[in-house]
């Protein structure tokens, strides 16, 4: 992932609930070992992160917001970028490729 | 099977009524509608192309707002501006396919887009329009033929008003088509169902943040939304043949 510093997946993880909304029904919540997004950036974000999926899905966060995003591993492979106290399913973004930070 | 008007679920619904309409979805009937509304999401796009004839165009697209929850709602500017009524949206009621109806034209099975992991309508939308402007929140949830200008709502702003004050640059100058997507009412519906006395402070920002930006607007405005939500706080979502998921306002005026 480019934009990432090199080994990232080896930085350590922190055991964290991530909770998802769901079309209807209670929202999810998944417990995983994620990484903290801010210590897996290459380079600080100084106003805001841009992240671009394999899709060309793009998804913006806040430098004040970086803290709260986290890398987990998919169970079907991959990544995916989550934030720890929000359920909204847009914010979720699976197969990040790209780390653009402003 | 699921018979829906605009306002109701009819339980045990005779299915030989010769006025049901209905829904399939990738080959198979998910319900049916009862005296359906004319109109229908799909309308968005050709009402917004003929307007663009004539001048600018304004689509005021409220995430998450179906007509239910519209009829119930405090939305002063809204109702008396728009004069709204209810149109059916896409099977399956969830964001994507529903927003790809609206700026395509045709329904899910013609655009492609049939759920939350698709992003791609493989027919035109209306971003094809040259000069054509969207705004959204911090998420791109379509791939279409520009990309939308994403907000980030600055210190104790909300993620509608950091979407209001990006647009309004765009509504004040030339571009003859501007997209404005607000998306809070469905971030919020999904912890606190679709009750209108819990979501009131949220449709009051909404209805403010619409009559600011018609305010600022010369030419045709469209006010629509994607799909609604059903449910009650802590169990509430969107995505099923629901009366509530299924229909939306849609509107528009001459400014």
């Amino acid at each position: 992932m480019k934009g990432l510093k090199e080994g990232w997946q080896s930085l350590p993880r922190v055991h964290i609930a991530a909770r998802t909304t769901s079309a209807s029904g209670p929202a999810r919540e998944d417990q995983c070992d994620a990484i903290s997004l801010q210590d897996a950036l290459e380079n600080p974000a100084a106003r805001r992160v841009i992240v671009r999926g394999e899709d060309g899905m793009a998804l913006a966060i806040r430098a004040q917001d970086v803290h709260d995003a986290y890398l987990a591993p998919l169970p079907e492979g991959g990544w995916q970028l989550f934030f720890a106290r929000d359920a909204t399913r847009r914010r979720r973004l699976k197969h990040p490729a790209l780390f653009l930070s402003e | 099977m699921q018979v829906i008007t605009p306002l109701f679920n009819l339980e045990n619904f005779p299915a030989e009524i010769r006025a049901l309409v209905p829904c399939r979805f990738e080959g198979r009937t998910v319900g049916a509608f009862f005296l359906p509304p004319r109109r229908a999401v799909t309308d968005v796009h050709g009402l917004a192309l003929r307007a663009l004839a004539q001048g600018r165009v304004l689509i005021l697209y409220i995430d998450g707002l179906g007509y239910s929850l519209y009829t119930r709602a405090r939305l002063p500017f809204i109702k008396r501006t728009f004069l709204c009524t209810p149109a059916r949206t896409a099977y399956p009621p969830l964001t994507q396919p529903c927003m790809a109806s609206m700026l395509t034209g045709v329904w899910p099975d013609a655009h492609g887009v049939l759920s939350r992991r698709h992003h791609k309508p493989r027919v035109p939308s209306l971003m094809s329009v040259p000069g054509a402007v969207l705004v959204e929140a911090d998420s791109e949830l379509l791939a279409l033929e520009k990309a939308p200008v994403l907000t980030l709502p600055c210190e104790g702003e909300s993620v509608d008003a950091a979407v209001l004050r990006a647009a309004l640059p765009f509504v004040c100058g030339d571009a003859p088509l501007v997209i404005v997507h607000f998306h809070g009412l469905d971030d919020m519906e999904h912890a606190l169902g679709d009750d209108a006395s819990a979501l009131a402070d949220k449709l009051t920002e909404l209805d403010e943040a619409v009559a600011r930006l018609c305010a600022a607007f010369h030419g045709t405005a469209i006010f629509c939304a994607d799909h609604g939500a059903h449910g009650s706080a802590g169990s509430a979502g969107h995505g099923a043949f629901d009366c509530r998921d299924m229909f939306v306002p849609l509107g528009e005026a001459v400014l």
